[in-house]
C-alpha cells in the first residue's frame, strides 16, 4: 500500500495537536501538574537532544563512519558524569540570578550587553544549520514514503507545519518564566514517543529480516568485514573530536541549556539526569546498527543512508509511518525549544539595539514574539533550501555542535577564572566565530577556502578531516581569550559579578537603594509609575513581604525577588540596572516590554490565583516553616516525609530534596530511630539524646505532636540542636562553683589558720621539750588539728573539682547534703549564723554534688543579704510526697517588682563587681535537671525564702 | 569540593581514559561490545548516584 501526502500530513498534525492539548492540560490542571515537575520527566525532556539526527541521521552516520555515530552520545554520557562539578554550578547561577539563556549568563558574568548580543548572534547563526537538518529530514522522509523525489515544496509544507507548532506552543512558553510543567511534560512524552517508535521499528526489523539476535549474530559472522567497518573508525582521529564537541553540546546547545537549567524542576533533577539521560540515549541508539545493516541490504542504488530507517521497513507502511512520525516528533520538539531559547536571546539583546520602536513593541507584543519564532524557523528553512543536497544530516548537525564548543572558554572563565574579562571573551568569541564560519560553515554551502597551508603548519595533513578544524579554531580561541584577559582590566562591576559567580551569596546585593521609597522612585524613573508599582507589588506578593517593607531583611528579600522577576523578563543586566541603579541601556524599550508583560499577566487565568489570600497564606506558611530556627519534619498519614525544613537540613546534613516524598523509615540513622522512639511517646513528649554525627557528638532535644485532620492524620517532629546550650550550661555551672570558692576563700583562711596556729604552738613546745610526759597527748592534738584541716581541704576539692559531665541523679540523704553545704557556707567569716532545723529526713532523688552547690549558693546569698548577727535558717519538711528545703533569711527581701526576675541569667541586686547574676539561674537549672524545682517567695516577717522541692524517693 | 563532586571527578577521569585513549580498543572486540561498555558505564554512574544520595 502506498502512503499519500494527505494521510501523512494529517497524522503529523494530529500528533502535534495532541502535544499541544497535553501541554495545556498539564499546565492548567493541578491533577496532572506533577507530570511536569517529576525528575524523571525532566530527564526524559533532556532527551530533546535526540533529534531527527538520531532517528534518521545516525543510521547514515553509521553507514559512512561506523560506530563513530555513538561518539555523539558518549560525549553526552561523559558530560552527565561531569554534572556535579560542571552542570551544577551553572544551574546554581541560573537559579540564583534567574537567567534565561547562555547569553544571559555571559552578559551577567562579564557585565556586557554587547557580549550577550554577540553570543545571541553567534548562536542564531550556529543553530540555523541544525534547524535546517530537521526540516530536511522530515521532508525527505515524507518524499520517500510517498515514492517521490524530495522537493522544496514538500519541505515548505512541513516547515510551515513545524513552525506553526513552534509558534503555538512557543508563545505560550516564551514569556521568560522558568519551570513550566506543561513544556517539560510535552518534551518528556515526545521523548517516549520517538524512543518507542525507533524501538518498535528496530525490533520488527531484527525479528523479520534477521530472525532475532541469533540470526543477526550469524549474519555478522558470515560478514566479518561489516563488523570491522563499524569498529575500526572508532580508533581514528574523528572519535575524540566528536566526543569533545558533544560533551559541550550536551549542556551548551541553547535548547539543552534551556531545559537543563532554566526549566529544571528542582535541585534533585540533575542528579537523576546523570544516569537517566545516558540510559535513554543508550536505548534509543540500540536499533541504529540493526537498521543500518538491514537498510544497506534493501536499499536501491541512489538512496541516501540517512533514510535507511524507512527503507528497512519498506514492506510495512504502518512501521514506515511510525518511524516518520517519530522523526516529526523529534523535529518539532527540537524546533520548539530552540526557537524559544533563541527568541529569548534575540528579545533580550538584539531587539533593544536594533528592534522596533518602543511604542510599536508595546502594542504588538504577541505579534513580535510569534514573528521572532517564525523568523528563526524560516531562516532555518532558507538554509535548508540553500544547502547542497549532497550534505548529510550529520554534516549539518555537527556544524552547530562545533559552534557551541566556542562557548566553553567563556563558561569556564565564568565558573573557575575570576581574571577572565569581557574583552577577552569577546575577542575569543570573534576569533572562534570567524574560524567556525571559514572552516566549518562555508564548506556546507560549497564555499571552499584553502587553509591547507595553515593546517600544515601544525602538522595536520588532511584538511578535510573534522579534528583539525575543531582543535585549531578552539586553540586559537583559547589563546586569544586568555591573552586578552590577562592584558585587560576588569571594571568594578565585572569584578563584582565575577565574585558573585564564585560566591553568589556574598555579593548578591551590594548597591541596594537606601529605602523603599528610593527603590520605587528609581524603578518609576525607568518604567513609569504604573508599571513600577505593578512589578513591586507582584514581587512583594511572591516574597511574602509588606509594602513598604517592615524591616531591612524583608526589604532585601523583596529586592531579591524583584530583581529575579525582572531578570526573567528583561535579562539580568537590565534588571540590576533598574533595581540597583546604573546607566540605563535602552531603558525605554525594556520598560515597554515590562508593560506588555503586565498586560499578559492580567490576561492569564492563574494570575488571580497567584495573588489570592489562600495562595499567599500557603506561601507564608511555607516561608515560615523554612525560616523557623528549629528543625521541623512532618510526615503524612502514609508515613511519607512532607516537610524537612532548612534548619533540619543544617542539623542533619541531609538535603530536603532527598528526603521529602520518601517514607520516613528510609531516613538515615539516627533520624529515623529518633523519630520512631518519639512516635511511641504521647503527643507533646520531649526526649533528649546524644549521637555521634560525622565524628562529632551532638545533643538533640526532640518532641513530637500529632497533626489532627478530618481525614488524614500526620505527625510533626521538632528537633533542636542543644549541644552548645548544654555545653554552656555545664561551663557556667563550673564557673559558678569557682565563684563560690572565691567567696569562701577568706573563710577558708580563717578555718585553716586556727588549727594551723594550734599545730605550730604544740609542735614548738614538743620541739623544746621532746621528752615531756604528755608528748603523746600533744601529738594527738596535732593529728586532730591536721585532720580538721584535711577535712576542710577535701570538702573544697570535692566542691571545685567536679568535672563538667551532667549531674548523676540517685537516692540521697537530704539532711546529710544540707549539713555538708552548711559546713562549707560557714567557712565565710562574715555574715550571720546558720541555724539548721532538719526534723524531717527522707531520701530524695537528686545529685549530691549538684544539690550541695545549690545550697551553698543559697546560703551564701542569704548570709550576704542578712544584717550581721541575724540568723539564716534551713528547714526540711515533707509534703505530698515531696521533700522541701526552705532557706530563710532576715534580710531586706527582694522588691516585689523584681521578684519575677531573680532567676534570670545575669540579673543581680548586688553592687557592681560583687555578683555575676548567674548563681540563681544556674541553681534553678541544676535542680530542674534532677526533676525538682527552686522557687522564691517573700517572707511575711520580711526577708526571703528560697525553697528547693525534690521528689521523695519511694521505697 | 564536596564528596559527590570528588567522586564524579574521579569517575570522569577514568571514563576519559577508557573513551578517549587507545584503551578504547578493549571494548571494540565485537559488534555488541561498545553497547555493553556503554551500559556498564551508565550502571556505574547510577550506582554512584545511589550511594551519593544514600550517604
Amino acid at each position: 500500500m502506498q502512503l499519500n501526502h494527505f494521510v501523512l500530513f494529517f497524522l503529523a498534525v494530529a500528533l502535534l495537536g495532541f502535544y499541544i492539548l497535553g501541554s495545556e492540560l498539564v499546565e492548567r490542571s493541578p491533577r496532572w501538574g506533577w507530570l511536569g515537575r517529576n525528575r524523571f520527566s525532566f530527564a526524559l525532556a533532556l532527551g530533546v537532544y535526540a533529534t531527527t539526527w538520531t532517528l534518521f541521521g545516525s543510521v547514515g552516520f553509521a553507514a559512512t563512519e561506523g560506530y563513530d555515530f555513538i561518539a555523539i552520545y558518549f560525549g553526552v554520557t561523559l558530560s552527565c558524569i561531569a554534572i556535579p562539578f560542571l552542570w551544577a554550578p551553572v544551574a546554581e547561577l541560573v537559579d540564583r540570578y534567574r537567567l534565561g539563556s547562555i547569553a544571559d549568563l555571559f552578559a551577567f558574568r562579564y557585565q556586557s550587553r554587547t557580549l550577550g548580543a554577540a553570543v545571541s548572534i553567534f548562536m542564531v547563526a550556529g543553530l540555523l544549520p541544525y534547524i535546517a537538518l530537521q526540516l530536511r529530514a522530515v521532508a525527505d522522509g515524507a518524499a520517500i514514503l510517498v515514492g517521490e523525489e524530495p522537493s522544496e515544496a514538500l519541505g515548505s509544507v512541513y516547515a510551515i507545519l513545524l513552525s506553526s507548532f513552534a509558534v503555538a506552543l512557543g508563545v505560550r512558553y516564551a514569556d521568560g518564566r522558568a519551570h513550566r510543567p506543561g513544556l517539560i511534560a510535552t518534551l518528556a512524552f515526545e521523548s517516549i514517543f520517538k524512543l518507542v517508535a525507533l524501538l518498535v521499528v528496530g525490533t520488527a526489523v531484527l525479528m523479520t529480516i534477521f530472525g532475532g539476535i541469533r540470526g543477526l549474530d550469524t549474519y555478522l559472522q558470515e560478514r566479518p568485514e561489516l563488523v570491522e567497518s563499524m569498529t575500526s573508525p572508532v580508533m581514528g582521529d574523528s572519535w575524540i573530536s566528536l566526543v569533545f564537541v558533544t560533551f559541550c553540546a550536551a549542556f551548551l546547545l541553547p535548547r539543552q541549556f534551556f531545559v537543563a537549567f532554566v526549566q529544571r524542576p528542582g535541585p534533585r533533577s540533575l542528579a537523576t539526569a546523570r544516569w537517566a539521560l545516558p540510559l535513554y540515549l543508550f536505548a534509543i541508539n540500540l536499533p541504529v546498527p540493526i537498521l543500518y545493516w538491514a537498510g544497506r541490504d534493501l536499499a536501491t542504488p541512489g538512496i541516501r543512508p540517512d533514510v535507511y530507517v524507512l527503507v528497512a521497513v519498506q514492506s510495512s507502511p504502518a512501521l514506515q509511518t511510525l518511524a516518520f512520525l517519530g522523526a516529526v516528533s523529534a523535529a518539532s520538539a527540537m524546533i520548539l525549544v530552540s526557537s524559544i531559547a533563541l527568541s529569548g536571546m534575540v528579545a533580550n539583546y538584539l531587539v533593544p539595539r536594533f528592534g522596533p520602536s518602543p511604542e510599536s513593541l508595546l502594542t504588538r507584543w504577541a505579534v513580535f514574539r510569534r514573528s521572532t519564532i517564525i523568523g528563526v524557523v524560516v531562516a532555518g528553512l532558507l538554509i535548508h533550501f540553500t544547502l547542497p543536497r549532497s550534505r548529510s544530516l550529520v554534516d549539518l548537525g555537527l556544524a552547530s555542535f562545533v559552534a557551541v564548543t566556542h562557548l566553553l572558554p567563556g563558561l569556564l572563565g565564568t565558573l573557575f577564572w575570576r581574571r577572565a574579562t569581557r574583552a577577552g571573551v569577546l575577542a575569543g568569541l570573534v576569533v572562534g566565530a570567524t574560524s567556525w564560519a571559514v572552516l566549518t560553515a562555508s564548506p556546507l554551502f560549497g564555499i571552499e577556502i584553502d587553509v591547507s597551508g595553515v593546517f600544515a603548519l601544525f602538522g595536520f595533513t588532511d584538511p578535510t578531516a573534522r579534528g583539525p578544524a575543531i582543535w585549531l579554531s578552539l586553540t586559537a580561541h583559547g589563546f586569544v581569550f586568555m591573552g586578552v584577559s590577562l592584558l585587560t582590566d576588569r571594571s568594578p562591576e565585572e569584578r563584582n559579578a565575577a565574585e558573585a559567580c564564585r560566591e553568589p551569596r556574598v555579593t548578591r546585593l551590594l548597591q541596594v537603594p537606601d529605602s523603599a521609597e528610593a527603590l520605587q522612585e528609581r524603578l518609576t524613573s525607568y518604567v513609569g509609575k504604573q508599571t513600577a508599582v505593578h512589578e513591586i507589588y507582584e514581587a512583594a506578593s511572591a516574597a511574602d513581604a509588606y509594602w513598604p517593607p517592615r524591616d531591612r531583611p524583608e526589604f532585601l528579600r523583596l529586592i531579591t525577588e524583584l530583581e529575579g522577576r525582572l531578570s526573567e523578563r528583561i535579562g539580568p543586566l537590565a534588571a540590576r540596572t533598574y533595581v540597583q541603579g546604573g546607566r540605563p541601556v535602552r531603558a525605554t524599550a525594556l520598560a515597554d516590554r515590562l508593560r506588555a508583560f503586565r498586560e499578559i499577566d492580567s490576561l492569564e487565568a492563574d494570575a488571580s490565583q497567584r495573588t489570592s489570600p489562600a495562595h499567599a497564606a500557603r506561601r507564608y506558611l511555607s516561608r515560615l516553616m523554612s525560616e523557623l530556627p528549629v528543625g521541623v519534619c512532618t510526615v503524612d498519614d502514609h508515613e511519607d516525609v512532607v516537610v524537612w525544613n532548612a534548619q533540619l537540613e543544617r542539623i542533619s546534613g541531609l538535603n530536603q530534596n532527598d528526603i521529602c516524598g520518601n517514607p520516613v523509615h528510609d531516613v538515615p540513622s539516627p533520624w529515623w530511630p529518633l523519630f520512631d522512639e518519639l512516635a511511641q511517646q504521647p503527643s507533646g513528649s520531649v526526649i533528649e539524646r546524644e549521637y555521634d554525627l560525622d565524628d562529632q557528638k551532638i545533643q538533640l532535644r526532640a518532641q513530637t505532636a500529632t497533626i489532627p485532620g478530618e481525614v488524614e492524620e500526620g505527625r510533626v517532629f521538632v528537633v533542636e540542636d542543644v549541644t552548645e546550650l548544654r555545653r554552656l550550661e555545664r561551663h557556667v555551672a563550673h564557673k559558678d562553683r569557682l565563684s563560690s570558692i572565691g567567696t569562701l576563700a577568706s573563710g577558708v583562711a580563717h578555718e585553716v589558720g586556727n588549727p594551723l596556729t594550734g599545730i605550730l604552738m604544740v609542735a614548738k613546745n614538743l620541739a623544746s621539750d621532746p621528752g615531756a610526759d604528755d608528748a603523746a597527748e600533744r601529738l594527738g592534738i596535732i593529728v586532730d588539728e591536721a585532720q580538721r584541716i584535711h577535712g576542710i581541704v577535701q570538702s573544697l576539692l570535692t566542691f571545685s573539682r567536679r568535672d563538667e559531665v551532667p549531674v548523676e541523679v540517685r537516692t540521697i540523704s537530704v539532711t546529710g547534703v544540707v549539713r555538708t553545704a552548711a559546713e562549707l557556707a560557714k567557712l565565710e567569716t562574715e555574715g550571720c549564723r546558720i541555724d539548721l532545723n532538719l526534723a524531717v529526713d527522707a531520701p530524695a532523688m537528686a545529685s549530691p554534688d549538684g544539690l550541695t552547690q545549690v545550697l551553698v549558693n543559697l546560703l551564701n546569698n542569704a548570709r550576704q543579704a542578712c544584717p550581721s548577727g541575724s540568723t539564716v535558717s534551713v528547714r526540711t519538711r515533707l509534703d505530698n510526697g515531696s521533700i522541701h528545703i526552705d532557706v530563710d533569711d532576715e534580710g531586706p527581701g527582694i522588691p516585689p517588682e523584681l521578684s519575677e526576675r531573680v532567676f534570670e541569667p545575669f540579673f543581680t541586686t548586688k553592687p557592681d563587681g560583687q555578683g555575676t547574676g548567674l548563681g540563681l539561674s544556674v541553681s534553678r537549672q541544676i535542680v530542674e535537671r534532677f526533676g525538682g524545682a527552686l522557687t522564691y517567695e517573700p517572707r511575711g516577717s520580711g526577708g526571703s525564702r528560697f525553697t528547693i522541692t525534690l521528689q521523695a524517693h519511694e521505697n | 569540593m564536596y564528596r559527590e563532586q570528588e567522586r564524579a571527578l574521579l569517575l570522569f577521569a577514568v571514563a576519559i581514559v577508557l573513551i578517549a585513549t587507545p584503551v578504547r580498543a578493549v571494548w571494540l572486540q565485537t559488534w555488541w561490545s561498545p553497547f555493553a561498555f556503554w551500559l556498564s558505564m551508565i550502571a556505574v554512574v547510577a550506582l554512584l548516584h545511589r550511594t551519593d544520595h544514600a550517604a
